[in-house]
């Protein structure tokens, strides 16, 4: 509750100012009546209260009425002469208006400082406020006018100094308990609207009234002594009936005790006046201050619970305001919503908003409402103009942006039109709210209270932040909508590109942008990319170097650093590139692409990728074209200029066009010379040297080029030399088919010409020489025909075939040859010699031989396949010599022989030979096995009877041992045999190779001889060696050598009873001698002969006994002659034998 | 002392008469009866000395002679070649494949065990012999 504003109610100030000094002048000589014997003491002054009361109501103009009235006050008061020591004089006027000013003085200072202290709250507001009042308004300050009042009255001479004290005392007193029965009953009844919170229950008022006037009756006029039991009255007037209340009954019992007092009969009567004064005083002081302390709390409880109510109620209004706002998702209906909870909720009357337009009216248009019915305010037409019907608070809060409250708006005619609507509907008092935004006013919130004083500044700061809520409600909601539209406009110019983008025929559209490595990265793509790079779009999105990598390679580094120009320069990147695609096609594609900045702050090119491949064929087509045309134009212009022929181009009215520069230097004549001029005159003479008329050639030629395309006539040089010209005429045509110009290509035959001359008269020189030689020709003939008859005669009688041969053709053959290969007579002469050849391919490698050799000038004998005319072949021995090495095709001789029983003979030899030798690898595969084969079980059979016998097995009884000795024997002496067959057979089969290495001779013999010496021993034969000191080494196969050295001594020994054995070996003529001398029994002559032959036994019986194999010396022999040597016997019967062996020192060649 | 022996014959009366002469004579004998269990064996064992036959299956003598010279851990066992090859040229083959010695078949049995003895690293031949 502020300030009490200016009441409607009270018109104009000197009204005011009247009514006040009324007032306080009636209520002034009210009192006067109401004193208290003996003294006539005023107990309550109610004047100073009414004075107090008027001037917190009315400002300091009631000071004046004030004023006026205790000045009227005491005049009356004297005159009336109450007071008999008064006189009645222009002194009293004086003391009179001393008194007023006081009055006025006291009434002023106690408003000021209530105001003060009240701090802009009402005096009746709260129980402190109201002591305040009583303690400062009425008791502090109403000490002013006592002093003022008394010291006149002294000053006057109407009261002796020493009553100052008393009477002072008792002014005062009368002026406080005055104030504080008038001034708050005053206050209060003034500003009941604002009380007005209580049960007004008139019956519960009139029941109250009604006791507190019985009670008062009984105290103060039946003198019964309760006094104080009107306390219970007073609580319950507070209590119940808030200030008015209290302070009403406050009033009535002051002045019923006041009557009582005066009266004489009431219970406060003392001993004195003073005391009966101070009774009195006190009790209405206490009764009435606590009625009215209990009021002003009971007041401030009750503003306390209706704040805290109105608090609650406002909070929970914009509790649910700012749900509504939460939940908002339409403008007009939130706007709606608001007014509404604000209505209902917030227990306002109405409510609405409205928007400032800003149109030519600058009105406000109201949007939504609460409260009013539908059009109601649109009618009104609300502006916000700067001008007179804008000057409501609508329009002054919509330019300054404030809020604005008006408490009354009755009070206000001149306002909004809204108001006088709201009025009807109960309105009293109205806020309007700025709905503003970034410091622009959107709108106002307009909300009209049925109460007076709804709007204190907590609730306007409350309300005023519902506003803004509101407003960013509508701000945010806007937004959404725009953020929406925006959304859907985006997207829909999204599918617009998509849409464009898929269907271009033969381009796509991309968007691309760098990574941080270097790597692109495609960030959107056009369908159109499967359709030219056969790629899908999801695919390439993923992966960029799938396209790339369709890029014809070379292309690359110049791609890159077109990329980076484009990068770091941020300029338009254009480039053709060669690209395959997926299925293997080569297209030409035209990228061109723009970078910016993106929203992010990378660099994004947006980008169009085109097939131009038809395009680019087209201009290489284009371009190859050019340059062909290009080039033949060289040609045909260095065709032209440099041709060795004349060029030459004339009208058909015989003028020269063009000369090329051969003609004009063939001619003589230079370019401008010639052109122009009439070829009849410059270029071909009127007529030929031979008489032939050229005019009428040349004009024949114009007519009807075609007829004449070649053409030969005599031209002319400038010098009028005369030359032959071999010209080939063609027609140029121009569009129309009309002769444009004859095109005429000349060379210069006038050297053929001359030729042609000389081989005419060359030709009659030698038909004359013919003549003459055919003559001689005929002699040398008839002597070749002699000639030939002799060759022939020889020819014939040949015995073997002969053939005389030129150019690989028979020119003659005898019959011996025609016989030998079948033919018949003369068959032969004449034909190729292919005809004696098997086969073609025999034909030309003979052919190539033979005559290579020929050319060297031998004679070539060779022996050949020739094929009869049967076609059977047969061989022959050929001899053939050319006549001429130099030229061997012109002629050669040959000599032809039949050998075909020869070969035959030569073909069995052979193969007789590979016969034989297939047996001889057969026989030595064979011994090799046998030798194997036969060896192995023998080892087994002499091992093991070995063994046995050596008692390594255990021992043998005797005649075990002796049965094992004969297997022994017998074992050995089959090893013997098999080693000597296997010996002979190798022999015989040529098959023993013997070794050939160098050894010494000496000790092998000593060593055979060691070998033998037991033998020896055991029968009693001495052994001599006698090798000659010469021995030394021999190359031979040194165990094939022992073998027979061994065998022979052997012998020596077997067949020597007694005496001995001597060895003896010597060097002759690089041969090594070796003897085998024995005293045995020798040999018959006629045995020495089988001597060598294989089993040969010279006496079975005795052979027997020396346990030969009989093979014994047929081997010797066999490898004494296959070392080269020979070896001898020569023998004794009965005296003894000499074996010699004769051997090569080193073995011969064919060994 | 080693006085181990590798005997590599396929033929068993032979592998037997070799092994009951040289055992009688205080050696320790190790048969093999082809060419590639030989070779193992030989590597395992190392032998005083390698009595080897020519006519072996899968693998022949030279063959055999030839990969046990070059298995030099063996280093001075003499590889002694002991067949019934007689053919001329047999002996050189054989000789020139690697083997130190040749001993003829049919073995002589008075004399084998001194042959073979001629043929090991004198030293412990000389030992052996006494």
């Amino acid at each position: 509750m502020n300030n009490p504003d200016i009441k409607p109610g009270l018109v104009s100030s000197p009204l005011a100012i009247l009514a006040v000094a009324v007032a306080y002048a009636v209520l002034a000589k009210a009192s006067f009546l109401l004193t208290i014997p003996p003294g006539n003491i005023t107990p309550i002054f109610p004047a100073a209260g009414l004075a107090l009361a008027a001037v917190v109501i009315l400002g300091p103009k009631a000071l004046t009425g004030v004023w006026i009235g205790s000045f009227v006050a005491n005049i009356l008061f004297f005159l009336d002469g109450s007071m008999p020591a008064v006189q009645a004089g222009p002194l009293n006027a004086l003391i009179g208006a001393i008194i007023g000013v006081g009055a006025a003085l006291g009434a002023a200072a106690g408003a000021f400082f209530v105001r003060r202290c009240c701090k802009g709250e009402h005096p009746l507001q709260s129980g402190k406020n109201v002591l305040l009042l009583i303690v400062v308004g009425g008791f502090g300050c109403g000490m002013i006018s006592p002093t003022f009042g008394v010291l006149s009255l002294i000053w006057g001479g109407m009261l002796p100094w020493e009553r100052f004290g008393y009477s002072w005392g008792t002014w005062w007193v009368g002026d406080a308990v005055g104030t504080l029965v008038v001034a708050p009953l005053v206050l209060a009844w003034q500003h009941r609207h604002a009380f007005r919170t209580h049960l007004w229950s008139r019956a519960e008022a009139v029941v109250l009234g009604s006791a507190t006037l019985l009670a008062c009756f009984f105290i103060f006029f039946r003198n019964i002594p309760c006094g104080y039991g009107l306390l219970p009255l007073i609580l319950w007037a507070a209590f119940r009936f808030g200030m008015c209340g209290a302070s009403t009954i406050g009033a009535i019992i002051a002045l019923l005790a006041t009557i009582g007092a005066s009266r004489g009969s009431s219970p406060f009567m003392g001993a004195t006046t003073n005391e009966s004064l101070l009774f009195l005083n006190s009790f209405l002081g206490v009764t009435i201050t606590s009625a009215l302390f209990m009021a002003g709390m009971m007041e401030e409880r009750k503003q306390a619970a209706e704040r805290m109510f109105k608090l609650n109620r406002s909070l929970r209004a914009i509790s649910e305001c700012n749900q509504a706002l939460i939940h908002a998702s339409d403008e007009m209906a939130l706007l709606n919503r608001i007014c509404r909870l604000v209505t209902d909720i917030g227990g306002y009357r109405l409510a609405w908003v409205g928007f400032a337009e800003h149109d030519e009216k600058k009105s406000v248009k109201p949007v939504a409402q609460a409260g009013f019915e539908d059009g109601c305010l649109e009618a009104l037409q609300t502006t916000w103009a700067d001008a007179e019907r804008g000057q409501g608070p609508i329009g002054a809060t919509i330019r300054t942006g404030q809020p604005r409250v008006v408490h009354d708006i009755s009070a206000n005619p001149d306002g909004a039109p809204g108001s006088a609507e709201a009025r009807k509907r109960g309105a009293v008092s109205s806020l309007v709210l700025p709905l503003k935004t970034a410091g622009r006013v959107l709108g106002v919130l307009n909300i009209y209270s049925e109460k007076s004083d709804d709007f204190d500044p907590e609730e306007t700061n409350l309300l005023s932040a519902l506003a803004d809520d509101l407003t960013y409600g509508i701000v945010a909601l806007r937004t959404r909508a725009q953020q929406g539209q925006a959304e859907t406009a985006l997207r829909e110019s999204e599918e617009r590109l998509r849409l464009l983008g898929d269907n271009l025929p033969d381009s796509y559209v991309y968007q691309c942008t760098q990574e941080p490595n270097g790597a692109s990265r495609f960030l959107c793509l056009s369908a159109g990319v499967e359709k030219l790079h056969g790629l899908a779009v999801d695919d390439v999105l993923r992966d960029a170097t799938l396209l790339r990598r369709q890029i014809a390679p070379d292309l690359l580094p110049a791609l890159q650093a077109a990329e980076a120009t484009s990068l770091s320069n941020l300029t338009d990147f254009t480039m053709e590139l060669r690209m395959r695609s997926a299925e293997g096609q080569w297209r030409w594609i035209q990228v061109c692409s723009r970078p910016r900045h993106s929203s992010a702050g990378q660099i994004v090119w947006d980008g169009v990728a085109t097939d131009i491949t038809a395009r680019k064929q087209a201009d290489e087509a284009r371009q190859a074209m050019e340059q062909r045309l290009a080039e033949s134009e060289r040609e045909y212009r260095e065709l032209v200029m440099l041709a060795n022929s004349i060029i030459l181009r004339w009208a058909p009215d015989g003028r020269i066009t063009f000369l090329n520069e051969f003609g004009q230097r063939f001619f003589g004549y230079t370019a401008e010379e010639i052109c122009g001029r009439h070829i009849v005159g410059s270029l071909v003479p009127e007529n030929e040297t031979d008489g032939r008329d050229l005019r009428s050639l040349i004009q024949k030629i114009s007519d009807d080029p075609q007829k004449f395309e070649r053409n030969i006539n005599e031209n002319m040089r400038r010098t009028g030399e005369r030359v032959w010209i071999d010209w080939t005429n063609k027609v140029v045509a121009d569009a129309k088919g009309q002769i444009k110009e004859i095109l005429s290509i000349g060379s210069d035959i006038t050297e053929r010409k001359q030729a042609e001359e000389q081989v005419r008269r060359l030709n009659e020189d030698l038909r004359r020489h013919a003549e003459t030689l055919e003559q001689r020709v005929a002699e040398r003939t008839s002597e070749l025909a002699a000639i030939n008859d002799e060759q022939r005669a020889i020819f014939e009688s040949a015995g073997t075939g002969i053939v005389l041969l030129r150019n690989r053709m028979i020119v003659r053959c005898n019959r011996k040859l025609e016989e030998v290969a079948g033919y018949g007579p003369g068959e032969l002469a004449g034909k190729s010699t292919r005809i004696w050849y098997p086969d073609e391919a025999s034909f030309l490698a003979g052919g190539e031989m033979v005559y290579a050799r020929l050319a060297t000038g031998e004679t070539l004998r060779r022996e050949q396949q020739m094929a009869r005319k049967n076609g059977t072949l047969y061989w022959v021995r050929l001899s053939l010599r050319a006549f001429d090495p130099n030229d061997p095709l012109k002629g050669a001789v040959g000599i032809v022989e039949d050998i075909t029983d020869e070969r035959e003979a030569a073909e069995n030899l052979r193969q007789a030979l590979e016969a034989a030798q297939a047996a001889d690898r057969i026989k030595s595969a064979f011994l090799a096995t046998m030798s194997h084969e036969l060896r192995t079980p023998l080892n087994s059979i002499i091992g093991f009877t070995g063994i046995l016998i050596q008692g390594l097995a255990g021992p043998l009884n005797p005649e075990q041992h002796k049965q094992m000795s004969m297997v022994q024997k017998s074992s050995r002496h089959l090893l013997a045999l098999i080693n000597d067959v296997l010996d002979i057979s190798k022999i015989e089969a040529g098959q023993l190779n013997l070794a050939r290495a160098p050894f010494e001779l000496t000790p092998s013999i000593e060593k055979m001889v060691k070998l033998i010496t037991p033998l020896a021993e055991q029968k009693g034969i001495g052994v001599e060696v006698d090798i000659a000191p010469e021995v030394g080494a021999i190359v031979a196969d040194q165990r094939r050598l022992e073998q027979v050295i061994m065998n022979l001594l052997g012998n020596a020994i077997k067949f020597t009873e007694k005496g001995r054995v001597r060895v003896a070996c010597r060097l002759e003529n690089d041969h090594y001698l070796l003897s085998f001398t024995d005293t045995g029994i020798g040999m018959k002559p006629e045995e020495i002969p089988g001597l060598f032959q294989p089993f040969h036994q010279i006496d079975s019986g005795l052979t027997r006994k020396h346990e030969g194999t009989g093979l014994g010396l047929s081997i010797c022999k066999k490898i004494i002659d296959l070392m080269g040597g020979s070896i001898d016997v020569a023998s004794q019967w009965g005296q003894g034998s000499v074996f010699t062996v004769r051997l090569p020192r080193q073995p011969g060649e064919t060994v | 002392m080693n006085n181990r022996l590798l005997i590599i014959e396929d033929n068993e009366q032979n592998m037997y008469l070799m092994r009951f002469l040289l055992e009688k004579s205080g050696f320790t004998v190790i048969g093999a009866e082809n060419g590639r269990k030989g070779i193992e064996m030989a590597l395992q064992c190392k032998p005083l000395a390698i009595l080897l036959d020519i006519q072996l299956p899968e693998m022949n003598g030279y063959e055999v002679a030839a990969e046990l010279k070059n298995h030099r851990d063996l280093d001075e066992a003499p590889i002694i070649a002991v067949t019934s090859y007689a053919m001329v040229g047999d002996r050189e083959q054989i000789l020139a494949a690697g083997a130190t010695g040749y001993i003829e078949k049919p073995i002589n049995p008075e004399t084998f065990v001194a042959e073979i003895i001629d043929y090991l690293p004198k030293k412990q031949g000389a030992d052996h012999a006494s």
